[in-house]
């Protein structure tokens, strides 16, 4: 009995502690921009901006749907269903609104190792999913960091 | 006597010896000469051989030690310079410290970059070859029951099966900016005599187009491809798995299927995204052939009367409400006289306006859309045509009930839709229906409409498996 309370409290404290991870926005080092504002943010998630302001390319790059960073996304900008998000890219493929699909990317270490070789890759991980080296830089929103209050990806 | 006895005994012994020794000689010389002969040769060109070789492998090790050396040998001044060097020291040592771990990742990573290519892109189906050849498609299957015929130019039967398009839909990224797209559909044709129900397969490159991605402001697709006109023919066109309900609107059905407006062209189209403070202001603008002499006459080789169609289309999105979408769209073509119809006479001018709105957003789909066409003769006669849709739909879990109203009416002398292998005919449609998400990729569809078609009434009841692969 003590060995199933405890068993559940672990598996407890670890959802939560995978639910509540904060998303850090990352972008290639050499991307000019440091801060950006929600709702750029937001145009860029949804393909209606598909360029940086210096001319890159943006390349999307998700961790799985089943992943707790993409399905927060998918909750406060799509808002749509989780299976709906396919849905979502193909069709933007289908009526030409965009060359391909975003990359989805079940290893950390693989996307950050693309967003360090992609001038114009941007993409979404747990703060502590982030690698200290490489080519890359956390992206402020609004001006707040991640473990600042207002951060919108909490 | 003993004396003698023991010289007698070696001298035959001796000459027993002797004569034994001389006959092995005998033989060696003669049978075993040669194989000696042979084997020592043999054995000597094996050394030889052996010698050879040992030389020419250490010769070409000789020779292929040589660059890695050279490399050692260029590499270790760098590194002496480096570490030398007291001001740069230790930001050269942590740079090269960073390379080397991006590299040992890198490498580490190369394999599961591939593993990831090959299993976790989003929805882009088969991939072939460097250039990922991206196919995905589309298909349905329908059953239908109606309790009359309206059109007296197809006579078919009131109950049946029948198959859909079958749609080949394909990308290609050629560069990070240049892209092809194909769209392929094969579909079941009545044939040109509906009684000997030959039903040839019918394949028709819907689009074909090569895109530039230039920015957000500027993209340009040449070739053939979906015309900017409303949202529907641009958005869904062929994609009946993207359709909440089983049919397209009926003003905006296929030319082939008796549809008024056009929906492909060849031509050229440039389209773009300007980010406004407060909208997104999207638009498009095309220069095609334009139509045929007909409604299903296609003219993707030639035009036959060197007027080209122009289409603009803007879509405004505003920020204030998430999800909605707005804006007016215009065509403008001149259609050829028909030489073998003498109804067909003069040129026809073609103006379609077309506006649309739409509310999408999560459980919510709001879709409408008005056109008006009008044609003019130039001899005097102008003709009317107005229709529009709109489509309520509700998702809850896996279900999405829906709701549309179709509307259509038709000027009743239009020499271009009266002298057609169709009936256009007024259109007053409703149609209630269920959609249901069986998977992922695979929706089953249930409806029934309710239509009044020139004054005749019809009952349809539809059950749809639409799917994507």
């Amino acid at each position: 009995m003590r060995l199933a309370s405890i068993t559940v409290i672990v598996f407890t404290v670890i959802f939560v502690t995978n639910a509540c991870a904060d998303i850090a926005v990352i972008v290639n080092k050499s991307n000019p921009v440091s801060d950006i504002s929600y709702d750029e943010l937001k145009q860029i998630l949804e393909a209606r901006k598909q360029y940086w302001d210096n001319g890159e390319r943006i390349t999307l790059i998700f961790k799985p749907i089943v992943s707790n960073e993409t399905r927060t996304l998918i909750d406060t900008v799509y808002k749509i269903k989780y299976d709906e998000f396919d849905k979502y890219w193909f069709l933007k493929v289908y009526n030409n609104k965009i060359m391909e699909f975003p990359k989805i990317l079940h290893s950390t270490g693989t996307i950050n190792i693309l967003v360090s070789e992609i001038p114009g890759a941007i993409a979404f991980l747990g703060i502590n999913e982030v690698s200290k080296r490489g080519n890359i830089k956390i992206l402020k929103i609004n001006g707040k960091m991640s473990d600042e209050d207002g951060y919108p990806f909490k | 006597m003993t004396r003698f006895f023991n010289p007698i005994v070696i001298f035959i012994i001796t000459l027993l010896l002797f004569t034994t020794k001389g006959l092995n000689a005998q033989e060696i010389s003669e049978k075993e000469y040669l194989r000696l002969k042979n084997r020592l040769k043999a054995e000597f060109m094996q050394k030889l051989k052996e010698e050879i070789k040992k030389e020419l492998i250490d010769e070409l090790k000789a020779e292929y030690t040589v660059e890695p050396k050279q490399k050692q040998v260029t590499a270790k001044p760098e590194t002496t310079i480096e570490i030398n060097n007291p001001q740069d020291e230790s930001k050269e040592l942590s740079a090269r410290e960073e390379k080397t771990v991006k590299y040992t990742e890198y490498q580490k990573g190369a394999g599961e970059i591939e593993l990831d290519k090959a299993r976790y892109r989003l929805g882009e189906g088969l991939t072939f070859g460097e250039q990922l050849l991206t196919i995905r498609g589309f298909g349905n299957v329908n059953a239908r029951y109606k309790d009359s015929n309206p059109s007296e130019k197809f006579e078919g039967g009131n109950n049946f099966f029948s198959l859909g398009e079958f749609d080949l839909f394909m990308t290609s990224k050629l560069s990070n900016r240049i892209s092809f797209l194909n769209e392929t559909v094969f579909e079941f044709d009545r044939g040109e005599d509906s009684e000997e129900r030959t039903e040839p397969i019918e394949i028709d490159i819907e689009r074909l187009l090569i895109h530039y991605d230039i920015n957000n402001l500027l993209k340009i697709e040449v070739g053939k491809f979906f015309l900017p006109i409303g949202y529907w023919i641009p958005t869904y066109n062929h994609g009946v798995w993207f359709y909440t309900t089983m049919d397209r609107p009926d003003i905006v059905n296929f030319q082939d299927k008796g549809g008024p407006i056009p929906t492909h062209d060849t031509g050229i189209k440039v389209s773009g995204t300007a980010l406004l403070e407060g909208f997104d202001l999207n638009y498009a603008c095309a220069i095609t052939n334009g139509r045929g002499v007909n409604t299903t006459q296609r003219q993707n080789f030639d035009d036959i009367n060197d007027k080209k169609a122009v289409s603009f289309q803007i879509d405004v999105q505003p920020h204030i409400v998430e999800g909605l979408r707005l804006g007016p769209s215009v065509y403008y073509d001149v259609i050829p006289e028909d030489e073998d119809n003498p109804k067909r006479g003069n040129e026809i001018r073609e103006i379609i306006y077309g506006g649309h709105i739409i509310y999408t957003i999560k459980n919510i789909e709001l879709l409408s859309e008005v056109f008006e066409i009008n044609h003019d003769e130039f001899s005097g006669g102008v003709f009317n045509t107005f229709g529009g849709y709109a489509q309520f739909a509700y998702t809850i879990d896996k279900f999405k009930p829906y709701y549309r109203y179709d509307y259509i009416d038709y000027s009743n002398d239009d020499p271009f839709y009266r002298n057609s292998e169709f009936d256009f005919l007024d259109t007053k449609k409703h149609t209630i229906g269920l959609r249901y998400e069986l998977s992922h990729f695979n929706a089953l569809k249930l409806e029934y409409s309710h239509g009044v078609f020139d004054d005749e009434d019809v009952n349809i009841i539809g059950l749809q498996t639409a799917f994507s692969f």
